[in-house]
């Protein structure tokens, strides 16, 4: 048996612990039996059924997750965290053993929930759409485990780099930034198919809903819904296991996350589907299909590059060495560096779909293609400045307060010098993307990274000189 | 065994490690000495490739930290200054999970266990949970965990702080017998005293940098021991007599000398034995070779290190 897994269950799954489980849950189901004695059968099946899926959703997706991130935290806090990292376990044996380890107690309360849940489901829908939910539910779990570890790994990486000791708080940045890529995906998936399907309410699993359009496949919306669950979880057990490669020592290259935000892509803009006839624009006919792939697509990697920003420590000395790559060390590309170059050329692609619209719908007298380019150019200039405040901050002599100084510094930018430049015309520009004066920001973002990228390189530097010491 | 080249080690405000290059021959006790904050535990960490130098190499064996980190980690035990252990595990499952970790193979885990239980003194507590042992007796356990495997090197960060006489002399006699199986050992200690029974080498680390010459011997091996010796009658002429029969006279009364003794026991017996050959009646001859605590002060006043405003982790 896998050691770690070993480990936990003496540790966290003992006899007498899981006993009383048992008792738990049969008492529970015991309590819904006699309150519902004497109702139709379908009517006990719900009510199981329901209670099931509640245990489910209590153990497996509240208790688990909580019990997945605490798995790292706790061994820091014991002071047993340099212990494992010197063991010999590889990190998928380690990454494993620890999430289903620390989380089994959890998966059995919450599987003795879901088996009721979907017998219940059985009886009452059929075996199919039941099979599917066990499916989806076991992945949404899976999932959610899976991210709250990583993020408590992304916790730990942080903490020490930044030359403090970690705690629950410190796994809150990497709780974050996984929550904002999920966000981000489902919210740039549910904008694509409300614009163009026709509503979010087709992405509420499990019921009857139109069929998803993927691509120029039509999918019915439960076997997607939980097919996308299972490439999720298996994705949130991919960055838990490479964040797992870090904690070892050993090195991770850019290959897996890159994977990771073009199948993003890949998902979100297959549903960015017009579902109308080509419209008519200024008499213009119009097929808006490419650009609103390459918009959901753009959307998915700006959040890649703004969670890889923020959830990669600020580790100067990767950097350096990164800037460096013939002082003979292994390269480690930044987290950053590929999310941004797939975000230009998911840019270059909205470019290039809406040069590819007719003129009469793209060119009036107020907004013509050049304006375009220059919005989409002056849009990347903002994110680069936005790279170098954050570069500022979390490599600022203080780097404990960095994410929140960056985060403060970025909503002051965007929110105050709208706020100043709001009744000034086109200066407005200066503080944000303007489609209306994009000229005008892209020199002003231009600029504005220029100074602060500058600032940032001066604190890479890093302590050089100084006879202080930590 | 243990090469570190240019080492540097950066936190994010400070320099914690400037530069520092040392060996270590296998085999040997080396005493990692400084104040509080000098950068010892940096240096361990790093050396136990378990933090990132800025710059600089460390080499174990022959693997570097960095190109090979997990080669590093399967042949040494590394036991940090602040250790943890699972205080719901008794000794056997404690043991029995660090030798499955460190690569035992199941079949020889639990044998594996009960060895290292029985090197450290633990054997007839293996059913004991952690929790319930003294802090002596956790500090056994939590250094049999780092031997389970059988490591050739061993880092133990300031191994006898917080224990008692009697478990300080236990360690110091675990620590003798591991030198004596030829594993290279590296402690780090800001108490002398505590190093004085096992240590061969010595490295002064103050600030960062190191302080004296580098590694240097310890005292143990007594290149330039002393004795001294009192002689039963005045004897005005005593320095020079002892200086005629080739012996460094370091100070001298009329009764009594001392004298630099190079070589260990047996130069010691020959100049005794010099000494009574030459008609002196000596009554008290006590060799006294030099403590940690002289070597460290003199390697200290060699070469002291730069100043600095404040002390590294």
């Amino acid at each position: 048996m896998n050691p770690e897994l070993q480990r936990n269950l003496w540790l966290e799954a003992s006899p007498r612990r899981a006993a009383w489980a048992a008792v738990a849950v049969a008492g529970v189901y015991a309590a819904v039996y006699l309150a519902a004695d004497g109702s139709e059968p379908g009517e006990l099946g719900r009510a199981l059924g329901a209670v099931g899926a509640f245990i489910f959703f209590a153990s497996a997706l509240v208790w688990g997750v909580r019990l997945a991130g605490q798995s790292v935290a706790s061994e820091i806090g014991e002071r047993t965290w340099d212990f494992q990292r010197l063991s010999a376990l590889d990190p998928w044996s380690m990454t494993w053993g620890k999430l289903f380890g620390a989380t089994a107690l959890a998966w059995a309360v919450g599987l003795a929930g879901l088996v009721v849940s979907v017998l219940a489901y059985a009886f009452l829908a059929g075996p199919g759409p039941a099979l599917l939910f066990a499916v989806a539910a076991v992945a949404l779990a899976v999932l959610l485990q899976a991210s709250g570890f990583a993020a408590a790994l992304i916790g730990v990486r942080k903490a020490r780099a930044e030359g403090r000791l970690n705690t629950l708080r410190s796994a809150a940045g990497g709780v974050f930034s996984i929550l904002f890529v999920l966000f981000a995906i489902a919210v740039a998936s549910a904008m694509s198919r409300f614009f163009f399907v026709g509503g979010v309410t087709d992405f509420t699993p499990l019921q009857d809903a139109q069929p998803v359009r993927f691509w120029r496949a039509s999918v019915d919306p439960n076997l997607f819904t939980t097919l996308s669950l299972v490439a999720f979880a298996g994705w949130a057990l991919v960055a838990a296991w490479r964040l797992m490669r870090l904690e070892l020592q050993k090195q991770n290259g850019p290959l897996y996350w890159t994977a990771f935000l073009l199948f993003a892509a890949f998902w979100t803009a297959g549903q960015a589907n017009p579902d109308f006839d080509v419209a008519r624009v200024n008499g213009a006919e119009l097929d808006p299909t490419a650009l609103a792939r390459w918009g959901a697509a753009a959307a998915v990697f700006l959040a890649g590059v703004y969670a890889a920003a923020f959830a990669e420590p600020a580790d100067r000395v990767r950097l350096r060495r990164f800037a460096n790559p013939a002082s003979g060390w292994t390269v480690q590309v930044p987290a950053v560096a590929p999310a941004l170059a797939l975000t230009v050329v998911a840019f270059l692609g909205v470019i290039v779909s809406v040069l590819g619209l007719p003129a009469a719908a793209v060119d009036d007298e107020d907004f013509g293609r050049l304006q375009i380019v220059l919005f989409a150019a002056a849009a990347l200039a903002f994110v680069l400045r936005d790279l170098a405040v954050i570069a500022f901050f979390r490599f600022g002599p203080r780097p404990k307060r960095g994410d929140f100084g960056a985060v403060l510094a970025l909503v002051l930018l965007y929110g105050l010098g709208a706020l100043i430049t709001s009744n000034l015309g086109d200066a407005v520009a200066l503080a944000l993307p303007s489609p209306e004066a994009p000229l005008i920001s892209l020199v002003s973002a231009l600029v504005q990274a220029a100074l602060i990228g500058a600032l940032a390189l001066r604190r890479l530097r890093g302590p050089e000189g100084s006879v202080t010491a930590a | 065994m243990i090469e570190v080249t240019d080492l540097i080690y950066d936190y994010p405000a400070a320099r914690a490690v400037h530069g520092i290059s040392f060996s270590v021959r296998p085999g040997a006790v080396l005493a990692m000495v400084g104040p509080n904050g000098a950068g010892k535990t940096t240096l361990l960490r790093c050396m136990a490739a378990l933090d990132t130098p800025t710059s600089g190499r460390i080499r174990i064996a022959g693997l570097d930290t960095q190109e090979d980190p997990r080669g590093v980690h399967a042949l040494l035990g590394y036991l940090p200054d602040f250790f943890g252990l699972y205080d719901e595990l008794s000794v056997r499952r404690s043991l029995i999970y660090a030798a499955r970790s460190r690569g035992v193979p199941a079949a020889r885990a639990g044998a594996a266990a009960e060895a290292a239980a029985r090197r450290v003194d633990l054997h007839d507590r293996l059913e004991t949970r952690a929790g319930e042992l003294s802090r002596g007796l956790r500090q056994r356990l939590a250094i049999a965990c780092t031997l389970v495997h059988g490591p050739r090197v061993l880092l133990l960060d300031e191994p006898a702080s917080g224990l008692d006489p009697e478990a300080r002399r236990a360690l110091s006699d675990l620590v003798t017998s591991l030198s004596g199986e030829g594993i290279t050992l590296v402690v780090s200690s800001h108490i002398l005293a505590e190093l004085e029974d096992y240590s061969t080498d010595m490295l002064m680390i103050r600030d960062g940098r190191i302080s004296g010459g580098g590694v240097v011997s310890a005292g143990l091996a007594a290149e330039t021991a002393h004795a001294h010796f009192v002689i039963a009658h005045p004897r005005p002429d005593l320095r020079e007599t002892v200086a005629r029969l080739g012996v460094t006279v370091e100070q001298a009364t009329d009764l009594t000398a001392t004298v630099a003794i190079p070589g260990g026991p047996d130069q010691e017996a020959a100049v005794l034995a010099q000494l009574i050959g030459a008609g002196l009646p000596v009554r008290s001859f006590a060799p006294a070779r030099r403590t940690l605590e002289q070597t460290y002060l003199e390697e200290a006043g060699r070469s002291p290190a730069t100043p600095s405003k404040g002390a590294a982790a």
